[in-house]
């Protein structure tokens, strides 16, 4: 089972294994020393190599190929590392008006693919709630009508269709919020006075994506906003 | 002597200001809100109650009599209800009791959890004023939301007293649940028979109560160390007529060495302080939904907590050892400007007191340590937050003066056979911190200044609907933000590689190419802040460039921590207790450095933004980074400090408890931010229904969370313990017990005062053999910047 989207279970894999290299080798350097050139108590018998007198500064103890080394090895690490993060960020904040990007154009408009394109949904934080507006998508696209209570608090649902594609536009009525689709792994600031995007591309866990009630994941509130920060919450079904 | 024109000057600003304050309408202190409105429902129809809807609840007994069915009738007036064209969808209500029991009288209400609700039907989903089932060619259905009155049942109690919240929306009838639509709450009690039993049940106690009782004994305890202190200085003179100059002579020293013991005092302090908030924090985290702390009370105590350690414990701790060690270590007899820097502590403590104003009062800062614009200047942020950003901009003067102060030492007073590629490294470090420093801290002054205008004579920089501009806030915060922690977390590299070098008995490995990465740092520092705002709305050019530039940090890092790790080799590692905390250091740095690398990949960060995955992540940098190294530091140098040898066994045992339990408080919370655990929230919940918050097996690990917080906790007061034991009864400890190369180690320990004699400054040896090469043009020019022409001026 991943994490949230395919992007980003891909991308934290990746870093993941990276992570594993880079602790494991340092840990057992570390290891080693540690326990290989350890004194024993009370042992006077130990070579001192750089001749450490107090008020003396101390003989250069460096050898330039090796720190050049841990130097280029390790940029060439991240140079990869962002390399390989590049090619998803397209996902993240693909152009709307870009007929190539994953998204194509929206759905509707001149030139659009009908296989590829997205619909434009509006998302707008309040102390302590969430609009959803569809505006004239088709229900079985988008909808946004109801409400189910969540933890003794009533939150709406933003029902939306696998496989397809939508931006979200954003904005708030007062602070900033954010919403955080945690199952599809993005988020991003609702902030008052600018309008903001986000990219939800809705996916299923299951083959069927949980039959006729679809399948719900949850929508949290990530941007600090005042006292009901942690009830801010919605619930998003995804439908096939 | 102040003349007739600067009095007619001041009594004019006043008259300005006064005028100023009585015409801005922000001037009036800020409501703090609505809490708890999520139990009344209605919140869906804007943030804030409104006075223009009326409720009203009928039929209620002045005192009822024990189990009687009382009819009650609820209704309101008022608000935007009705105002559209079709006579249906008015309004709806909510009733709750703190006892008795309600019941429907006719379908237009229902009972959820115990409350009566309205039971409403959307009759009317095109929003066209016509029945939808008028329009399907049948009968109108009539439904709960087409009143603005209703009747219940009530059922009283045996005895007591009982309390009905009432909550009632007037809608416009659109369909939509926005801000147009309006709503109030009403409150009434009405008493019952006497239950007979005289004893009430326990409240539990108010967190902000046990905070305010903690800090005083705190208070009272460090009060009691610190005569026991001057107890022991001198048992015979054990009077008043001896405190009130040995007080006094702590209150204005100027002396290096004991600001510096302020610093670490106050630091420790509030190190204690910081600790006790993120205990009650976790108390309230233990377990699901707990209700502990409110939501408006948590807010509180993570804001302070982070505030806090960051601003009043770290930065204090790192100073002490700064004032400390850099006059010892350059071989100055003190700082450049020793007035300015008694000046920088003092501001600590005023800042310190401005900034916990709020919590004595019971609102304080709820904005974060970050203080999020427009949050930070709207209605619902506290009272307190103005005399938060009054305290923080204190401890901006602090900290710029500091950093001029240190600046000016490091260059200027070095020993004069001392040069800049033969500073120690920690001296290097404090160095590149406070440059750092220096630089980026006057932006958040300006931001601090901004909102405090904005709080209190109206002006409208963050203000949205005056135009103001909320991200201009996190930028400025964040170019501050992100070196600050670079500062804080440099000088443990700076006390790390004393640590290794020594223990290892060796130099330390590739000192160049330790400085340049930390020069480097300090540089790359003020380029990647941006990645704290990847889902700010910012610019995409600006987050693919700290992107990249973040990246990049770990370059310098990674050469820091395999120059360490090479530093062992072939050395003779003495294991004391100081040599542990190091080595622990770079166990649980690595980790924070490696996680760390997941941030600047993008399209990760939009899952793992604003989770307990970087909860974890600033954790293990700040903790386990700067706290260990600073542990490391204390065990390394507190014996040259204090003149005595600190207890081994209890280090280790010390070492040990902490180690072990930090990493069982920070090293869940990866998984738990990447499952989904989202930070700031007050509380959290299981799996309900389909819908996961938290995966049931994920859940335990709150609970292991808080009892390894609390484990950790208690673990440094072993290392109290011992600073306390030491001074009372520690071995005396000889001038340089651990084999140290540095000029600090030539002193006595503890050091005399004036540290050295300035007309008789230490000479610095160089074991390596350097060719006599003329200064460049750059290094000349600089050094006829920084120092005077007459050198007898730089004394004090």
């Amino acid at each position: 089972m991943g994490i949230a989207s395919a992007t980003f279970d891909g991308l934290w894999n990746h870093y993941e294994m990276w992570s594993a290299i880079v602790g494991a080798f340092t840990f057992l350097w570390l290891a080693h020393h540690s326990l290989v050139y350890r004194s024993k108590d009370g042992d006077d018998d130990w070579e001192d190599i750089d001749g450490i007198k107090v008020g003396v500064f101390p003989k250069h103890n460096d050898d330039l190929k090796l720190e050049l080394a841990w130097t280029i090895v390790p940029f060439i690490l991240i140079v990869w590392l962002t390399y390989y993060s590049w090619g998803p960020i397209n996902e993240v904040w693909a152009d709307p008006d870009d007929p190539d990007s994953k998204y194509g154009l929206e759905c509707g408009t001149d030139g659009h693919d009908p296989n590829k394109c997205y619909h434009t949904i509006s998302i707008i934080g309040q102390q302590w709630f969430w609009i959803f507006d569809c505006g004239n998508l088709d229900a079985e696209i988008c909808d946004s009508s109801e409400y189910q209570d969540l933890n003794g608090t009533m939150v709406p649902v933003l029902k939306l269709k696998q496989g397809e594609y939508y931006l979200a536009n954003l904005t708030s009525e007062d602070v900033t919020h954010a919403p955080w689709f945690v199952k599809f792994g993005v988020k991003e600031d609702t902030v008052p006075g600018l309008e903001t995007a986000m990219w939800i591309a809705p996916t299923c866990e299951t083959s069927n994506c949980g039959g006729d009630q679809g399948e719900s994941s949850l929508i949290l509130c990530t941007e600090y906003c005042g006292d009901n920060h942690a009830y801010m919450s919605a619930i998003v079904t995804v439908v096939n | 002597m102040m003349n007739k024109r600067s009095l007619i000057q001041t009594f004019a600003i006043f008259v300005i200001i006064g005028l100023a304050l009585n015409l801005a309408p922000e001037a009036d202190s800020l409501p703090s809100g609505i809490a708890g409105q999520s139990e009344k429902g209605c919140i869906c129809h804007g943030a804030i109650p409104d006075s223009g809807v009326t409720p009203s609840i009928t039929g209620l007994p002045s005192t009822f009599n024990a189990s009687t069915t009382y009819t009650l009738t609820v209704s309101f007036t008022g608000g935007p209800s009705g105002t559209d064209a079709a006579p249906f969808n008015l309004g709806g209500f909510n009733l709750a009791v703190s006892s008795g029991t309600l019941a429907a009288v006719d379908e237009r209400v229902k009972i959820e959890n115990g409350e009566a609700v309205h039971n409403g039907i959307d009759d009317d989903e095109d929003n066209n004023g016509i029945h939808d089932s008028v329009e399907a060619g049948g009968e109108p259905i009539t439904s709960g939301n087409d009143f603005t009155s209703w009747t219940v049942n009530w059922t009283s109690p045996e005895s007591g007293s009982t309390t009905f919240n009432l909550a009632v929306n007037s809608v416009n009838g659109d369909g939509a649940a926005s801000a147009d639509d309006k709503w109030n709450t009403m409150s009434v009690s009405v008493s019952g028979p006497s239950s007979g039993i005289v004893a009430e049940p326990l409240e539990p106690a108010d967190p902000f109560v046990v905070l305010a009782t903690l800090i005083i004994v705190s208070g009272v305890l460090l009060g009691a160390v610190l005569l026991y202190t001057f107890y022991r200085a001198n048992p015979d003179g054990f009077n008043w007529e001896s405190f009130a100059p040995w007080i006094t002579g702590w209150l204005t020293t100027t002396d290096h060495k004991k600001v510096g013991t302020l610093y670490f005092l106050a630091g420790f302090f509030f190190l204690g302080i910081g600790g006790i908030m993120a205990m009650i924090i976790r108390v309230q985290l233990a377990v699901p939904g707990n209700d502990f702390l409110t939501q408006d009370q948590y807010n509180q105590f993570f804001t302070m907590h982070g505030t806090v350690m960051i601003f009043l414990a770290a930065m204090p701790l790192i100073n002490g050892f700064a004032n400390w060690l850099i006059p010892l270590q350059i071989g100055a007899a003190d700082l450049a400007l020793p007035r300015i820097n008694a000046m920088s502590f003092w501001l600590q403590p005023v800042g310190a007191l401005l900034i916990f104003t709020g919590i004595f009062s019971g609102a304080a800062a709820d904005t974060g340590w970050t203080g999020y614009a427009p949050y930070i200047v709207s209605e619902t942020a506290h009272t307190g937050t103005t005399m938060w950003v009054a305290g923080q901009i204190m401890l901006v003067a602090s900290s710029t003066l500091t950093g001029i102060n240190f600046l000016t030492t490091i260059c200027a007073m070095r020993a004069p056979t001392m040069g800049w590629m033969q500073m120690p490294l920690f001296t290097w470090s404090i160095f590149v911190a406070n440059l750092m420093l220096f630089i980026s801290i006057p932006a958040w002054g300006v931001g601090l200044i901004q909102v405090y205008l904005d709080r209190t004579i109206g002006t409208a920089f963050y203000h949205v609907a005056s135009g103001g501009d909320p991200l201009l806030w996190s930028h400025l915060f964040w170019y501050f933000g992100h070196p600050e922690v670079y500062v804080v977390i440099v000088p443990a590299f700076g006390i790390i590689s004393e640590v290794i070098a020594t223990s290892a008995r060796r130099s330390v490995f590739g000192y160049r190419s330790m400085v340049y990465a930390m020069a480097g740092i300090g540089i790359v520092a003020f380029i990647v802040y941006g990645h704290h705002m990847f889902t700010s709305g910012m610019s995409p050019t600006l987050r693919f460039v700290t992107m990249l530039t973040t990246m990049l940090v770990a370059v310098p890092t990674g050469i820091k921590i395999f120059n360490w790790l090479k530093t062992m080799h072939k050395g003779s590692l003495i294991y004391r207790t100081h040599t542990l905390w190091a080595l622990g250091f770079l166990v649980t740095f690595t980790l924070g450095g490696i996680s760390g690398m997941f941030f600047p990949s993008l399209a990760m960060d939009t899952h793992l933004h604003e989770t307990y995955f970087v909860v974890a992540h600033f954790h293990y940098v700040f903790v386990g980074g700067t706290v260990f190294g600073m542990f490391s530091g204390i065990y390394y140098w507190f014996p040259k400090m204090s003149g005595k040898m600190m207890d081994e066994k209890w280090g280790l045992l010390h070492f040990l408890t902490a180690f072990i339990s930090f990493n069982g408080i920070f090293w869940p919370m990866h998984k738990l931010g990447v499952m989904g655990m989202a930070r700031r929230h007050h509380t959290w919940f299981v799996s309900v229904d389909e819908y996961t918050n938290i995966p049931a097996e994920m859940a335990d690990w709150n609970l292991f969370i808080s009892v390894s917080a609390f484990l950790f906790f208690f673990s440094n007061f072993i290392l109290i313990g011992n600073m306390i034991k030491t001074i009372i009864s520690g071995k005396k400890a000889p001038a340089d017990p651990w084999g140290g190369w540095s000029f600090e180690w030539m002193c006595t320990s503890p050091p005399p005062t004036p540290s050295f004699d300035p007309h008789n400054l230490p000479v610095l040896h160089d074991a390596n053999e350097y060719h006599e090469s003329e200064p460049g043009g750059f290094t000349k020019w600089f050094a006829g910047l920084m120092v005077p022409e007459d050198d007898s001026e730089v004394s004090h």
